[in-house]
């Protein structure tokens, strides 16, 4: 008896995450705030309904969670980091990249003023906050080599995301990591905390790689191809609308989640704008990723980790999806 | 100047609030009393504040109205030099036998040497000897109250209250007991104050029986027992023992004047 | 039994090792592991037992004053409730700021957990005397202190003991939920980064080092409550009272 409950309950690990066949959930990275108003708006403004198809966008929890989602079936479709995918290719989870987002790395640190870091190297026997397994905390090896500085003179305490400004304005760390989308909030708060925060891009010097990416599970590219192609045209009408639009995209996620600010969301809007629009998305259309850009990726990746198994580029993306 | 009574009862009452917070009169004007080294037996229907006597005595309790008096003097608080025994033996279960007849020892600070020797003593006397060493859950229940006993007498008391100790044994351990109580009292003659709900009980045991209405409980008589001592169980087919016992249901069914309707 | 049939079925639906790794992959990830796994489980035991150890020793005595007198029942009760009531999740961060995320806020944490039942439990075993035993004792013209030290206390004891076992494994809980808001160490910390890294096996061996280390914590407990009290009936003087 017992064995044939545990079989079961086995089976239904498997199972039940996969979702009813029709409804569609499109995971965001982590909880919704003003940057994910593309999504929200392709949503809201009815752009996946043109296409035919009920899709539902919602949290996340974590960049790199998001990839086990959509592995797992437990979300359709989702925003990943193409970093951790790199990763997640090495133990063998088959999901892809159909469309870049996030084309210039956000990785920042915030430092306070008062910590006393002019450059890169003052981060030497500082303390950096950052949640566990943060992808901004795994590149910062990379980050430290190209920037000149000794990554192992760094101390971490491992916090939980919503610790960070208290423990930064508190002086219990001197950093914290972030996406730099997250500027306007953290400019509230420091002046509302009467703290002086600086900021420090990992792009700025020398580490600019793919981030947050739209990714699907592989065997769906094989199997349902159209489908694909639906949900990142409809996306990407959401996000090219919101980029346009920012004060009536942040009202629409304000809608949604009324503890948003709509001016910081418009703020992160903007900020997005910037990370969206990639030379090679001018180039080539929204959404593009250029093999060189992804080759670094991979190399950068591979390196601050140490992965013993080699993917190629190829493995992690695919422009076929995009929308002409 | 004669003596003042042992313990005497004047004119006590004894009201009691209930949860619900109505009075209850528990005991409406009890006198009666007990001499020195008298074995009293104390009778009544349940409930009818046999017990709230004991406590009175013990000064556990304070009476509503009315006096205890003990050699003359009013109690207003715990007595030295009384033992008491409930239906219940309500033993230590984390001490064992030895050291549950210790207990008062310890709580008054008394000799523990001469202590220990009087508990080893004691516990001969009533055929527990070999068991010091074990727990009150290894027991029975006759077994329990016998090691109540001894606690009770560990300290010598003079006066010795016992609130139907023998109410929740069976009924052959309850034979048993009564003969093996006598037997105690014989070795160790004091004042007993003994309630109980058995006529029969009553009158085996007791010099008098003060027989108790029910609520508010008076005292309905004092019945004396003439019977020879000591007693024994094989007293009870007496017809003088028989007729005792009757004389004594009498008083108890003997509904009291306002009841008629 | 278990495990055989965990290994059988991963194998066997070829479940892939992030998802639900089996029994063979997390004893390999464990012995690659186990140069850091000793420290890991020493920090969250640590946190556990502080934790347990204040909550006792806070516990009890504020169990005996709860049962002294009715005013303090009625002002102190109130407050504990209210004070368990409040979601433990919510109070660590705070923690965290205000301690730093050293093995303070964890203990704290654990301590808050684990407080509440031997309260209550203790309380109540004092409180739970026969009256009879009370009238006797007073008879004796014993007082307060020699009624409380000789009768309440050991009457509490089963219960206390009852509440321990119960409060040892809800410490667990507490230092995790501490770790998991902000640590260096620890089984709870080492749970987080390992599964953000899709390291799901070793996730595994550190919740299943968890599940041990509460086991074993509950028999050590059991093992000193035999110790001390030779006298008690397991099935029936022990059961907490409330969880």
């Amino acid at each position: 008896m017992r064995i044939r409950v545990l079989c079961a309950l086995a089976v239904l690990l498997v199972a039940v995450p996969a979702e009813a066949a029709d409804k569609i959930s499109f995971g965001m990275d982590w909880q919704i705030f003003g940057r994910h108003a593309g999504f929200v708006v392709a949503q809201e403004k009815g752009f996946f309904k043109a296409e035919g198809l009920d899709v539902e966008v919602v949290r996340g929890y974590g960049a790199n969670d998001a990839i086990k989602r959509i592995a797992a079936g437990t979300i359709g479709i989702g925003m990943g980091d193409t970093g951790s995918l790199v990763i997640a290719r090495t133990q063998g989870i088959k999901v892809k990249a159909v469309g870049m987002v996030y084309g210039k790395a956000p990785y920042v640190l915030w430092i306070r003023k008062d910590a006393g870091v002019r450059t890169p190297k003052d981060l030497e026997g500082k303390t950096i906050g950052s949640a566990a397994g943060s992808v901004v905390r795994q590149l910062f090896p990379a980050f430290a080599k190209l920037a000149g500085l000794d990554a192992t003179k760094v101390k971490w305490t491992t916090i939980d995301a919503p610790s960070h400004l208290p423990m930064l304005f508190s002086k219990r760390v001197d950093a914290v990591i972030d996406y730099y989308i997250g500027l306007p909030t953290v400019t509230k708060k420091a002046q509302e905390a009467g703290v002086e925060i600086q900021p420090m891009l990992y792009a700025d010097h020398g580490l600019n790689i793919y981030s947050n990416a739209i990714m699907v599970k592989e065997e769906m590219l094989k199997e349902q191809p159209d489908l694909v192609r639906k949900l990142v045209k409809a996306a990407y009408q959401g996000i090219d609308w919101a980029l346009k639009n920012p004060a009536e995209a942040a009202q629409i996620v304000k809608a949604r989640h009324p503890e948003l600010d709509a001016d910081t969301a418009a703020a992160e809007i903007g900020i997005v704008k910037d990370l969206v629009w990639t030379p090679e998305a001018k180039q080539h259309g929204i959404g593009y990723m250029d093999a060189e850009k992804m080759r670094v990726t991979r190399d950068v990746i591979s390196q601050a980790y140490e992965l013993k198994v080699t993917v190629s580029p190829e493995e992690v993306y695919t422009n076929s999806f995009l929308p002409r | 100047m004669p003596r003042p009574p042992r313990i005497e009862f004047r004119e006590v009452r004894k009201t009691f609030a209930t949860r619900s917070g109505e009075q209850v009169e528990a005991l409406g004007g009890v006198s009666f009393e007990a001499s020195q080294n008298e074995f009293v037996t104390i009778v009544g229907a349940s409930g009818c504040g046999k017990s709230t006597l004991l406590k009175l005595v013990a000064g556990v309790i304070a009476p509503s109205a009315g006096e205890i008096l003990l050699d003359g003097r009013q109690v207003v608080g715990p007595q030295p030099d009384l033992g008491m025994v409930f239906q219940s033996p309500v033993l230590l279960r984390w001490k064992n036998v030895l050291d549950n007849v210790l207990f008062p020892a310890v709580i008054l600070g008394l000799d523990r040497h001469e202590a220990h020797e009087r508990a080893l003593a004691l516990l001969r006397l009533v055929g527990l000897q070999g068991f010091e060493r074990k727990y009150p859950r290894e027991l029975s229940g006759g077994m329990q109250q016998r090691v109540a006993i001894c606690r009770a007498l560990l300290f010598r008391p003079s006066i010795l209250l016992m609130d139907e100790p023998f109410g929740a044994l069976d009924a052959m351990t309850r034979e048993e007991l009564s003969v093996e109580l006598l037997r105690i009292w014989q070795e160790e003659v004091k004042t007993v104050l003994f309630v109980t709900h058995s006529i029969p009980e009553a009158v085996l045991l007791g010099h008098r029986v003060v027989v108790i209405t029910r609520r508010p409980g008076r005292v309905a008589a004092v019945v004396p027992v003439e019977l020879p001592s000591p007693r024994d169980l094989a007293m009870a087919t007496r017809p003088d023992f028989q007729a005792c016992v009757a004389a004594i249901r009498r008083q108890i069914d003997a509904r009291p004047a306002e009841d008629l309707p | 039994m278990l495990v055989i049939v965990w290994q059988a079925t991963t194998r066997l639906w070829d479940i892939p090792l992030w998802l639900l790794p089996a029994p063979t992959d997390i004893a390999r990830a464990a012995w690659e592991a186990r140069e850091t796994l000793l420290a890991h489980v020493w920090v969250t035991l640590y946190e556990t037992l502080a934790g347990f150890a204040v909550a006792v020793a806070v516990g009890v005595p504020l169990a005996a004053l709860l049962v002294s007198s009715d005013v303090v029942w009625r002002a102190l009760y109130p407050i504990l409730a209210a004070i368990q009531s409040i979601p433990k999740t919510a109070i660590a961060p705070l923690l965290l700021v205000w301690f730093g995320a050293g093995e303070m806020p964890k203990v704290i944490v654990a301590f808050l957990i684990a407080f509440f039942p031997i309260v209550v439990n203790t309380a109540t075993g004092m409180v739970l005397v026969e009256e009879d035993l009370l009238h006797l004792v007073r008879s004796l013209s014993a007082s307060r202190l020699q009624v409380f030290w000789h009768i309440r206390l050991p009457s509490a004891l089963p219960h206390t003991f009852g509440a321990c076992k119960v409060a040892v494994t809800l410490a667990v809980v507490g230092a995790v939920i501490g770790e998991f808001v902000g640590a260096d160490s620890g089984l709870g910390y080492l749970i987080l980064v390992a599964s953000s890294q899709l390291k799901t096996d070793l996730a595994f061996v550190a919740i299943l080092l968890l599940a041990v280390l509460g086991m074993v914590l509950f028999w050590a407990v059991e093992a000193v409550e035999r110790l001390a009290l030779p006298w008690c009936l397991p099935e029936t003087e022990s059961r907490p009272v409330g969880l």
